[in-house]
């Protein structure tokens, strides 16, 4: 909070936030609860932002989580001009946005945004696309994570299902339907049917007990998954 | 030449004609009896609201923890989404220095007396049109928020007296389980002497206002889906720890203990939540039209014997939507009523065409007939 | 063809891998070599199939499949090989003989598009060279004026039947962020919202050339029908307006104060409420 923004309507300068009691309840560790992606529920529509090229948005509720809950929107804006020097292959950037609560410091979504623009740098095909620029804004508009606790792990593979969505809405070129898996706070991102790895995630110390074919498999379990669910509504939207 | 020589003129088909001259393509529309969005001049486009779920008070069921919403309401209107969110904070109101000073109390109370506006609380909004755009707000969204702000203020929604802040006091059993006390309480009863407290606390507003698919002016939109958020907001009870209402530390000024303050850990209910007192009378609905002159020349005579006699030379066209209107139609008006034709505000841009006691005269109307639709739809929630 | 029978009803997905690019298949007791093209929502991937390395089209687009016989290419081609082979006879030329060699143009279209006078999406119609493309004049000078693109005219794919274009994109100007700013005529040329481009003097018409005037040619706010010389530099395409179909197609009268004005000969433009005429580069309003 800048106190010099007069750009925006910001409010008595010695307001407090609102502190609220914790409710009594135990929160849980997030990564200690194993990922079971068989009873998620997934809401897809495309096309919701019309001033955008592409848009998608995605409701993904699982109740067997304790109630997690993404409400995510992505849109797709380009490819449009860039300035500067000339470039043979389009310029890709990714902004994430929290939309009602800010959950995430700014690190986490620098982070996030990086990993998530070099897992499409390999997929969108930028070269069909020279002197332009494709600019992804991701709004994350709700997210309850198990227990009501929030870790990046779990929007990650719903981010890059909305992203890869919205360039499909918007008509981009993309060399693979790309979609992720996550298993104990680990995710990773397939390409080629689970053949092919083009981003790997893991936050605190990557799980060394349980070997890490194991851990790739459960999320090339839950990739497929994804990826199939994605297909079905574009197959049957069409 | 026995054969006519065919020539065949260039042109355009219309989405391409909409792109390269919008002027032209409304005139056209317009001509037909017609918008670009294919609407008739007068018809609103069609709105649905829904409370969006998003807020702590309505869904601490659910063990959301992380939440401070307060209030809010998605607005659909077209293609175009308003998600508004309300969330709070709080502020120590200022107190007389010491005890009562006769003088003073009756000072403020006539300066209060004579400013109405500073018996009405704010919003502080903040508007943000989705665009694709990294940076600083554009001029659009702060208008926007300064115009919603001012107009909160000068409706008088919100009296000052429902955001005071009600207090209670948690005291701790021996058991270890704590209750929690509020003045009002008729269950507590007993335990009552600390709530002389000497301070008191109201509650700030935020409203945060995102905006999706912009297709037309915003304001009368953002302006709704806030009076919806407010209608279902919800105030958090608030107490302070029973051992550190009396707890005083004293703060050191430069090596010499000037003052001692009292510091209250304030914090909020999870679970008790009483509603916003609103001047229910004082909500208004807003809707916005344009005024475009008929150009003549664009007019797609279909035989030339049917001359227009007395044809109208500007439309009154409401609820402006799309590029190409609100590129062209640069004479616009904004209502703010409520159902029964109480105004609350009022805004005529003159920019090219005249707006005439004619369409001044229809456009209340209609907003009148609109902002009753508008409002019945929060009571149908 | 097989392929192209099998599969044009099914909707194919970014990913999908359609064919081999080259294949062998036998006809009319000829082994008949086909090589796939990847065109639009087509790109090539190598893939690796027991070990050895081949290169597959795969789908990069939401659509149908449809599969061109490239007829041009394929007759230069035989040409070009009957004449060598006139002239020098290899070991490689009597297999030949034997094989016919077939390249079919492999492309990935939406069937919302199918049908359609006008694409709607600016993305993968992105300005190239040759394309016949809709500007407005935004600025002028003695040497060249500087334009933004509009929309592009694909003659190319035959669907778009003549004239194609971005109809909504948020690339173009006033459309999206340049219209969410508040002064959207200003904005849409400083913010990067649209493709730019140049039409230097000599470019404007093919004779006389080192007599233009931009002055006489063209004015801020014209439209103007122009051809994609080159992708330029980083900021601006460079276009030509020197053929008798390219030129102003609208322009209002008195620098847009007075209304709509009609091309009476390819320099002159006419107000029709006033009788004024201002000069012009006009293209040809007739097909």
């Amino acid at each position: 909070m800048n106190v010099a923004d007069r750009r925006r309507i910001l409010g008595p300068l010695n307001a407090k936030p609102l502190q609220f009691a914790s409710a009594d309840g135990n929160l849980q560790d997030a990564h200690l609860q194993e990922t079971q992606s068989g009873d998620e529920t997934l809401y897809i529509q495309q096309g919701i932002v019309t001033n955008a090229n592409g848009s998608a948005y995605l409701e993904i509720a699982s109740p067997t989580k304790n109630d997690q809950h993404i409400l995510l929107l992505a849109s797709v804006y380009g490819p449009r001009p860039t300035r500067g020097t000339f470039s043979a292959r389009a310029a890709l950037s990714i902004q994430f946005k929290e939309n009602t609560l800010e959950q995430f410091t700014a690190g986490e979504v620098k982070e996030l945004c990086n990993f998530l623009a070099s897992v499409f740098r390999a997929v969108i095909n930028l070269n069909r696309y020279p002197k332009s620029g494709i600019d992804i804004f991701l709004n994350l508009i709700q997210y309850v994570g198990p227990s009501g606790t929030s870790s990046l792990e779990a929007i990650i593979p719903a981010c890059i299902n909305a992203i890869m969505l919205a360039l499909i809405d918007a008509g981009i070129e993309t060399l693979d339907t790309v979609s992720a898996g996550s298993y104990k706070g680990t995710v990773i991102s397939f390409i080629r049917n689970g053949d092919e790895i083009v981003g790997f995630w893991a936050d605190n110390d990557f799980d060394n007990n349980g070997s890490y074919a194991v851990t790739v498999d459960k999320c090339r379990r839950h990739y497929i998954q994804n990826r199939n669910a994605m297909l079905d509504y574009i197959v049957k939207t069409k | 030449m026995s054969e006519p020589l065919e020539v065949r003129p260039v042109s355009f088909p219309a989405e391409i004609l909409a792109r390269i001259a919008p002027d032209l393509s409304i005139q056209r529309h317009l001509w037909l009896g017609l918008r670009p969005c294919l609407r008739s001049f007068t018809e609103f486009r069609d709105v649905s609201i829904s409370e969006g779920g998003i807020s702590r008070p309505l869904r601490s069921v659910t063990g959301a923890t992380e939440n401070d919403i307060l209030g809010s309401n998605v607005l659909k209107s077209g293609s175009t989404i308003v998600i508004t969110s309300i969330t709070g904070g709080m502020v120590e109101e200022t107190q007389p220095a010491t005890g009562f000073d006769e003088g003073e109390q009756e000072l403020r109370q006539m300066s209060l007396a004579s400013d109405r506006l500073a018996k009405y609380g704010a919003v502080y909004p903040v508007v943000e049109v989705e665009r694709g755009r990294l940076g600083a707000p554009t001029d659009e969204e702060m208008i926007l928020s300064q115009r919603i702000h001012d107009n909160i203020i000068s409706s008088g929604i919100i009296p000052k007296e429902s955001l005071k802040v009600p207090v209670g006091v948690r005291s701790r059993n021996e058991d270890g389980t704590s209750e929690i006390f509020y003045s009002g309480d008729e269950t507590g009863g007993a335990d009552t002497r600390n709530f002389n407290l000497k301070r008191q606390w109201s509650f700030v507003l935020y409203a945060k206002i995102q905006v999706f698919s912009r297709d037309g002016p915003l304001f009368e939109m953002c302006w709704n889906s806030l009076m919806y958020a407010l209608q279902r907001t919800l105030l958090p009870c608030a107490f302070v720890d029973e051992r550190t209402t009396d707890l005083k530390i004293p703060v050191r000024v430069r090596g010499r203990s000037a003052t001692i303050r009292e510091t209250y850990d304030i914090q909020c209910d999870p679970t008790e939540f009483k509603p916003l007192k609103l001047n229910l009378g004082n909500i208004s609905y807003g809707s916005n039209f344009g005024v475009i002159d008929l150009d003549p020349e664009a007019q797609v005579r279909q035989t030339d014997n049917e001359m227009e006699v007395d044809s109208p030379t500007s439309v009154l066209i409401a609820d402006l939507q799309g590029e190409a209107e609100e590129t062209s139609i640069k004479s616009t008006l904004s209502i703010l009523t409520d159902g029964n034709g109480k105004l609350k505000h009022l805004s005529f841009v003159g920019g090219g065409a005249k707006i005439d006691t004619d369409a001044i005269r229809k456009s209340l109307s209609l907003s009148r007939e609109r902002a009753l639709d508008l409002k019945s739809r929060k009571e149908a929630t | 063809m097989a392929l192209a029978l099998k599969q044009q009803s099914e909707c194919l997905y970014p990913g999908y891998m359609i064919c081999p690019e080259f294949d062998v298949v036998e006809e009319n007791g000829k082994e008949c070599i086909i090589k796939y093209i990847p065109s639009l929502g087509v790109a090539k991937r190598p893939f690796s199939v027991d070990g050895k390395q081949i290169n597959v089209l795969i789908a990069t687009l939401v659509g149908n499949l449809s599969v061109k016989l490239q007829e041009d290419l394929e007759s230069q081609d035989a040409e070009e090989k009957d004449e060598s082979s006139e002239n020098s006879v290899t070991a490689d030329q009597s297999d030949d003989e034997s094989k016919v060699h077939k390249v079919y143009i492999v492309s990935v279209k939406d069937e919302k598009h199918i049908g359609k006078s006008v694409r709607d999406d600016f993305t993968n119609n992105l300005p190239k060279e040759g394309d016949i493309v809709l500007a407005r004049v935004t600025r002028i000078s003695l040497q060249r004026a500087n334009v933004e693109i509009l929309a592009v005219e694909n003659q190319r794919t035959p669907i778009d039947s003549g004239v194609g274009s971005n109809g909504s994109g948020e690339v173009a100007a006033g459309g999206g962020s340049g219209a969410a700013t508040f002064s959207v005529s200003q904005v849409s040329s400083d913010l990067g919202e649209t493709f730019k481009g140049i039409i230097r003097s000599q470019d404007v018409r093919a004779t006389n050339r080192d007599k233009v005037k931009i002055m006489d040619s063209f004015k801020p706010g014209d439209i103007v029908r122009a051809r994609i010389l080159s992708l330029g530099d980083g900021s601006n395409y460079n276009l030509t307006t020197a053929r008798n179909d390219l030129g102003v197609v609208f322009a209002k009268a008195s620098n847009g104060a007075g209304g709509l004005m009609y091309a009476i000969d390819w320099e002159t433009m006419v107000a029709p409420s006033t009788g004024n005429m201002e000069l012009r580069k006009c293209a040809k309003p007739f097909e």
